[in-house]
């Protein structure tokens, strides 16, 4: 097993985590989100983002609007609800406490 | 030299030659499998043809009008398997992103339920045939013989199982019925050969009828009661009244059947025994009582969602009386005190008489 697919329920369990966090930064279009995840390890294809970022916007983290572009069709422009702006803050917090853990631990 | 196919995706018009057409065309039908259960799914799609879109145009130039087979190959590569696995709850959609069906290894526990949808009485011989995969037309016959050939047993042990086994309400109940896996394409098959069997409509129309009273408190924006009309709430209780009325009459009944061997004045045959005439006239309260039943369920819609709880308290609330009232008569009316005597007798010859019907038929 290699290194990639022992942290791979990880990467996934991170990547809503992620999402929140592009989005929040910046406004963006789901072909942006892919390319900002794609020089990462949290590479990802549409045929995960789309279900998962319908998922979030059911869940109330996020909203989009539709918006002119300049080459083609109107684009999905999401951004952040409130709810969506503490759910990142909550995770944010918790992914700093992991992260102290992790350091703490051992060696 | 390849045929060209123009497609419309989510309103762009591109040509594809034929067997990319047909890649592409397995990758979007693969996902709408992927997605049945998605309440999304109609969106997630134009999505994914709106991304598959912008991907083709990349492929294509002024002097270029066709995507080709790789470049669709390529394409449905990057757009990657539709994946629910993240936040949705990975076992929801029963295909997985290359089509084929998930297997089941667990298959639901098969269960023996009494199956509505078609049923000539109370869908019992409807429930048998689906738990062991019959045809419903040799059950019903078996029935008959057994009926016939037990000198009336057989119809007792309709009864019986009338009572005993529960109703399939639902969907899932029904598959459970006959241990099959509920999805969605069993629904839609299932749908379509109600609409072709057109026959027998007017009762499978009473039947849902029947089943949306029961259902009524918790289907939210179903017509109730007083929608439909405001002055029947204001006799509603007159039913409840009336269903009171015919379980005094009908446990009076019961009691002069019992002590004296006569339902008030009339006399039973000789050869019917007092235990059939007891079963008979509880059959017979039960579908007197029916139609009250449900107008009185109809009526709770009105209570909004609470209706389950409500019901429950409301039959523990019943019961309790029920077992207040009947110690105090057991305790003053010798009439009663009696008919409790009587009653392991009865239940008695009912045992003897079941087991000579199961001894018999040899």
């Amino acid at each position: 097993m290699g290194l990639p697919e022992k942290f791979a329920s990880i990467r996934k369990g991170l990547l809503e985590f992620l999402i929140l966090k592009i989005i929040a930064a910046d406004t963006v279009y789901a072909a942006d989100i892919l390319e900002r995840l794609g020089d990462t390890e949290f590479a990802t294809q549409e045929g995960t983002l789309y279900p998962l970022l319908s998922k979030m916007r059911r869940d109330g983290l996020l909203d989009y609007e539709w918006q002119e572009s300049d080459a083609g069709p109107p684009r999905k422009y999401y951004e952040l609800t409130t709810k969506g702006k503490s759910q990142l803050a909550e995770l944010d917090g918790y992914w700093k406490q992991i992260n102290t853990t992790v350091t703490k631990l051992g060696r | 030299m390849q045929k060209v196919i123009s497609i419309n995706l989510n309103g762009n018009a591109y040509q594809l030659d034929e067997s990319g057409y047909d890649r592409l065309r397995e990758y979007l039908e693969s996902a709408e499998r992927a997605l049945a259960t998605n309440p999304d799914r109609a969106e997630i799609m134009a999505d994914l043809e709106q991304a598959i879109a912008e991907k083709c145009q990349r492929f294509l130039s002024p002097h270029k009008s066709v995507v080709s087979t790789t470049e669709v190959e390529q394409i449905i590569k990057e757009m990657g398997p539709i994946d629910m696995g993240l936040g949705e709850n990975a076992d929801a959609s029963g295909t997985t992103a290359d089509g084929k069906q998930a297997t089941h290894t667990d298959a639901p526990p098969k269960r023996l339920y009494r199956n509505p949808d078609g049923a000539m009485i109370a869908g019992v011989c409807n429930g048998l045939a689906s738990y062991f995969a019959i045809d419903v037309a040799l059950v019903r016959i078996g029935f008959v013989l057994l009926a016939a050939l037990s000198k009336g047993a057989g119809v007792l042990i309709y009864v019986a199982m009338m009572f005993i086994v529960p109703e399939a309400h639902t969907g899932e109940e029904r598959a459970a019925g006959r241990g099959a896996p509920f999805n969605a394409n069993e629904v839609i098959d299932r749908a379509k050969k109600q609409y072709a069997e057109g026959t027998r409509h007017w009762r499978r129309q009473w039947r849902q009828q029947q089943r949306q009273w029961r259902r009524a408190g918790w289907a939210p924006g179903m017509t109730t009661l007083y929608d439909a009309a405001p002055w029947a709430v204001a006799i509603t209780p007159l039913f409840a009244l009336i269903q009171v009325a015919l379980f005094l009459t009908m446990a009076a009944m019961l009691i002069s059947l019992v002590n004296t061997g006569a339902i008030l004045a009339w006399h039973l045959p000789a050869e019917v025994p007092v235990w059939a005439g007891a079963l008979m006239l509880l059959v017979g309260y039960q579908i007197v009582v029916a139609p009250l039943r449900a107008v009185r369920h109809w009526s709770w819609n009105l209570r909004g969602p609470a209706q389950p709880l409500f019901a429950f308290w409301n039959a523990v609330i019943w019961l309790c009386g029920m077992a207040v009232a009947f110690w105090i008569a057991s305790n003053h009316i010798p009439e009663i005190r009696e008919f409790v005597q009587r009653l392991p007798g009865l239940f008695r010859q009912f045992a003897e008489a079941m087991r000579g019907v199961v001894s018999e038929p040899r």
